[in-house]
């Protein structure tokens, strides 16, 4: 009667199961890997998705739009109490707020965080109104204006690209009057 | 002394080996595209989004050219699928236009090289007064469902005077 295993036996026993061991380890270190590269990508996107809809918010209620370069615009907040600037710089974007009597500066900051996401190109075009007249604001203000982002989604494995626009249809483009015409 | 392990033995103690590794590989497969797939689904509801305000901006230039008493601007438009078309020129957006089409058409990005084809239409669905509208995108892989954003718009401005 067999009472024990033999060397052979237990030698190929070892290296099966190192063999198992082996490959679920690679699978475990992808694994937490892909994690972390997800977790770190979430966090760039979030990001990216946090500033774009605060530009948003501002520009449907802005007046007034002042495209000067094809990558800077201001413009009046819907209250008219002060006047928003979003320029390219640094890659990131500057998002300025200033008064509209004497243009000094009352808060500025940069719209990402630079530790998750690089703004490698940044562009701003809007439409031609149809016409000539410019008396009733509808006739002159844009009615879309379009942002290109091309980004730099940063993890620690590396980055990733991410290219996108963003149309906005401002909502006082239908108004008759300016509230606060410059 | 038990010589050997016996059939179902075997078949059980496989079987609870292979779910073991099975979990791990569905979770590791998850991941993997989650991280492959979450750009893409951020850009199909940019998509919809920018569609959808191109289809605002598309009414509202309709106050440009015409009188701007009473403009019911969906009139001549009528229930289908409609494709969105924007043309630039000099540096602006010259032109943005719906045109009927039956099948979805390549999204008509203005800056934007993407890897990947866009397809989208409109849905517009009208009803008296108001314009019930659907923007679909998705990606030409069709690895990803069908994004879809809702609207609803009314038959006139809402010009403030």
């Amino acid at each position: 009667m067999k009472k024990g295993f033999t060397l052979l036996e237990i030698s190929i026993v070892i290296l099966i199961f190192s063999l198992i061991m082996v490959a679920l380890a690679s699978i475990y270190t992808s694994l937490m890997r892909a994690l972390i590269i997800a977790d770190h990508l979430q966090a760039s996107l979030e990001n990216v998705r946090y500033a774009s809809e605060k530009i948003f918010r501002i520009v449907k209620y802005g007046w007034d739009f002042s495209i000067n370069s094809p990558n800077s615009i201001s413009f009046y907040d819907r209250s008219c109490d002060s006047i928003f600037e979003i320029k390219f710089q640094n890659e990131n974007l500057i998002l300025e707020k200033k008064d509209p009597n004497s243009g000094n500066v009352l808060e500025s900051g940069e719209l990402f965080d630079p530790s998750l996401v690089r703004l490698k190109r940044f562009e701003i075009i809007r439409d031609l109104p149809n016409t000539n007249e410019t008396f009733f604001y509808f006739q002159y203000a844009p009615k879309i204006i379009v942002f290109f982002y091309d980004f730099e989604l940063i993890t620690k494995a590396g980055t990733s690209s991410l290219a996108f626009e963003q149309a906005i249809a401002p909502l006082n483009s239908v108004m008759n009057i300016s509230l606060c015409q410059r | 002394m038990k010589k050997s392990f016996t059939l179902p033995e075997l078949s059980v103690a496989i079987l609870i080996i292979s779910v073991a590794l099975l979990i791990f590989l569905v979770l590791s497969s998850n991941f993997i595209f989650n991280l492959v797939n979450a750009k893409k689904i951020f850009f199909l509801m940019q998509t919809n989004q920018s569609a959808l305000e191109f289809l605002i901006a598309f009414r509202n230039k309709s106050l440009e050219t015409t009188n701007f008493d009473n403009i019911q601007w969906f009139n001549n438009l009528g229930s289908g699928k409609y494709c969105l078309k924007i043309n630039k020129t000099s540096g602006f957006i010259s032109s943005i236009n719906l045109e009927n089409s039956s099948q979805p058409c390549l999204f008509s990005f203005i800056f934007l090289n993407t890897p990947f084809k866009i397809f989208h239409y409109f849905d517009i669905n009208i009803q008296n007064n108001f314009a019930y509208i659907t923007s679909t995108s998705y990606m030409s892989d069709r690895i990803l469902p069908k994004s879809d954003l809702s609207l609803i718009l009314t038959n006139w401005h809402p010009l403030w005077r």
